[in-house]
């Protein structure tokens, strides 16, 4: 299991689009993805999860992976947290 | 916000918050979408695969089905809008909602229809427990996707609504745009609902369509029994529950009264409004739904001045297409018809558009982002607005007119999208009115300083005097602590408003006034003197400022006037206008005057009460 924060940079915060485009990148890996924030823990796979973040720009998020390919999906999913969604 | 208070008879009050004007009494009628005969049924183990197959089908069609929508979005307003429905297309393969209703399924052996809608309740318990007005908007298009998996699972999805078969007063959670859409005005004789502010969808069509409302009752579901009766009082926010006797007569007292006073103002409705030496203005009507055009005819409109469109962006979970805005342009062009038929472009704060634009609140929202400043910053969404205004205006007498300008760039910004849009209709070969009148809302003291400016390239102005009051003051009213400086009459306001119409006058064009300024007998026959050429007011209030207009004769509304600009202070304003009504007006007035603070608190516009919300 490997954790690491990641701070959102997108200066609209995580709304539907950025959220659908965390979601879609999430899916994508076997590993089992955690978001958390605060005292908040949802599945990345979510839309649900990931929209009740409600990620405003500035916004920490803890990312948690655990499973065959937890290295790279850690880095992939702080990238994309941390990326402009452009 | 509730309050609670029994009395020795078994009568109950609740306090909400006043959404809809007017008294209610009858019996109640539960308003419960989720308990739609909703089947809870256990499963032998032999149907629990098949079950989890029905599932599975469903949700593929519901996939389907959004698909079509969103291409459909894509052709009409840009892939930015569609999407929208990729979020909730996505909302169909989210673990969080297959997940638990598969496991529900296999280990209750309970149909799928009930382990979906428990799922669901339970995500929308999470939801509820966070304070985002981002999060609550993704409320609805879990609503969204219940309806349409439940559909696809053979439940006949109704409202409950159809259940109402008498008249009754209906007590809610809350209204949803489908709900309000089914609401038969014949049969609701008030709404309570539990959530909700003065913005809420529930009281904005209760106030649309005239029907007594009360929101905010935070405990109404519980509290309301379907075998009880209820006085709803709309003026106060009042809820009565088995009212007792004295409760009841006074209740009764005040609606005949009520009704009286109603009656003598409709006599006037179908005459001119006309001064006794024969100068005619118009008197138009201020609405927010297309169905409020019934009642502007019946309170004697000419037309409507202002037709506020904010309501179809916040009524849904996403941006209303264009063709969707179309239609509800069109239907009122064609009701109003020879009338004419001015749709304000959006007058939003971002931040109420949140669920597609994800902004943030603004320190100083009434400062900020907002209105034609927004409609700028978002061209695709300002175009198809302004595109399903133009294809409204082949079938009708259509206004467009500009919210909020500031100064000349942001006009000729405006006009420059404007031209866009049409050229984008001709280069399709979609009908429009070539000559599509176009105004600007006077609302800042910028623009009225700048009037002459602006007046040469507009067909009309239209004073927005709620907006220009309060920045000219430097007054919020919705703060306490400074709402009596606010005032309609401060010399400031009647010299910018002069400005505004001598600079129209200037340039051949009419200059309107849109609030509820004019229903004040002080203003009006101000606002008649200094010669203003329309005005418009939400639809009851009509009757009453043709009154006015037909007690006074143009050239002793112009001697009042000049007296009354002559004042120094706002005092002294309001003591000429006073002194010079007739007695038969005065002796109508409340005691004591008008207040100017309370007579307009009564009346806060939508765009002033969204801005004030925001804060």
């Amino acid at each position: 299991m490997l954790e690491q924060e990641a701070t959102v940079r997108n200066k609209l915060g995580i709304h539907a689009r950025p959220s659908a485009l965390l979601v879609q990148r999430a899916s994508g890996f076997a590993s089992a993805i955690t978001l958390i924030r605060d005292d908040l823990e949802v599945n990345g796979k979510s839309i649900m999860g990931v929209m009740m973040l409600a990620a405003e720009a500035g916004a920490n998020i803890r990312v948690r992976t655990e499973g065959p390919d937890e290295e790279v999906a850690l880095k992939e999913m702080v990238g994309a947290i941390q990326s402009e969604f452009d | 916000m509730t309050t609670e208070d029994t009395t020795e008879s078994g009568m109950q009050t609740y306090r909400g918050i006043q959404a809809g004007p007017g008294i209610a009494s009858g019996r109640v009628f539960i308003h419960n979408p989720s308990d739609l005969g909703l089947d809870y049924r256990r499963l032998a183990d032999a149907d629990v695969e098949p079950e989890i197959d029905r599932f599975r089908d469903a949700l593929a069609a519901v996939r389907v089905d959004l698909q079509a929508i969103q291409e459909e979005v894509r052709s009409k307003l840009g892939g930015d809008h569609a999407q929208i429905f990729e979020a909730l297309a996505m909302m169909l393969d989210d673990p969080s909602v297959i997940d638990p209703t598969e496991t529900t399924v296999r280990e209750r052996k309970v149909n799928v229809e009930y382990a979906f809608w428990q799922t669901l309740q339970q995500l929308r318990r999470r939801f509820d427990a966070i304070d985002n007005e981002y999060i609550l908007a993704r409320k609805a298009d879990i609503l969204d996707i219940e309806t349409r998996v439940l559909s696809k699972l053979g439940r006949r999805v109704e409202s409950g609504f159809a259940q109402l078969a008498d008249k009754a007063v209906v007590v809610a959670h809350d209204l949803t745009p489908s709900d309000i859409v089914q609401i038969d005005r014949k049969r609701v004789l008030g709404i309570i609902t539990e959530v909700g502010g003065s913005t809420s969808h529930a009281a904005i069509i209760a106030r649309g369509l005239e029907i007594p409302a009360v929101v905010g009752v935070e405990s109404a579901m519980s509290a309301i029994d379907p075998s009880d009766r209820v006085i709803l009082d709309g003026h106060r926010g009042l809820v009565y529950v088995n009212p007792d006797a004295e409760t009841t007569s006074r209740y009764e007292r005040e609606a005949s009264q009520h009704r009286e006073n109603r009656e003598g103002l409709t006599s006037i409705r179908d005459l001119p409004a006309e001064t006794l030496d024969g100068h005619r203005v118009s008197v138009q009507a201020n609405i927010e739904l297309p169905e409020e055009a019934e009642s502007s005819l019946a309170y004697g409109a000419e037309g409507i001045g202002l037709y506020r469109t904010e309501y179809l962006y916040l009524t849904s979970s996403w941006l209303p297409t264009e063709d969707e805005q179309f239609a509800a342009y069109e239907g009122l062009a064609k009701r109003m018809s020879p009338h004419s038929l001015v749709i304000r472009t959006l007058d939003l704060g971002g931040d109420k558009l949140s669920y597609v634009l994800n902004t943030m609140p603004e320190m100083n929202p009434f400062m900020g982002w907002r209105a034609i400043r927004l409609s700028l910053a978002h061209r695709g969404l300002f175009r198809a607005q302004l595109r399903a205004i133009l294809r409204a205006s082949a079938h009708g007498n259509v206004k467009v007119m500009f919210p909020m300008i500031s100064s000349l760039e942001e006009l000729r910004e405006a006009k420059a999208v404007l031209q866009e849009a049409r050229n984008e209709l001709k280069s399709v070969g979609v009908d429009f009115d070539p000559d599509c009148p176009v105004g600007a809302m006077i609302e800042v003291p910028s623009a009225a300083l700048v009037a002459d400016e602006l007046a040469e390239e507009v067909d009309f102005f239209s004073i927005g005097t709620n907006d220009l009051v309060q920045y000219t003051l430097a007054v919020d009213r919705g703060n306490e602590k400074v709402a009596y400086l606010f005032d309609p009459l401060h010399p400031a306001v009647l010299r910018l408003i002069r400005m505004v119409v001598e600079a129209g006058h200037r340039h051949n064009i009419p200059v309107t006034l849109c609030g509820e300024m004019a229903a004040d007998p002080c203003a009006g026959v101000l606002l008649l003197g200094m010669g203003v050429d329309g005005f418009s007011t939400s639809p009851m209030k009509l009757p009453e400022v043709k009154r006015l207009i037909r007690s006074f004769s143009l050239s002793d509304a112009q001697a009042i006037a000049e007296t009354a600009l002559s004042k120094k202070t706002r005092q002294e304003v309001r003591k000429t206008l006073l002194e010079s009504l007739p007695a038969s007006v005065r002796d109508a007035l409340p005691e004591g005057g008008v207040s100017p603070a309370s007579e307009e608190d009564a009346h806060l516009s939508l765009e002033a009460v969204v801005a004030r919300e925001s804060v």
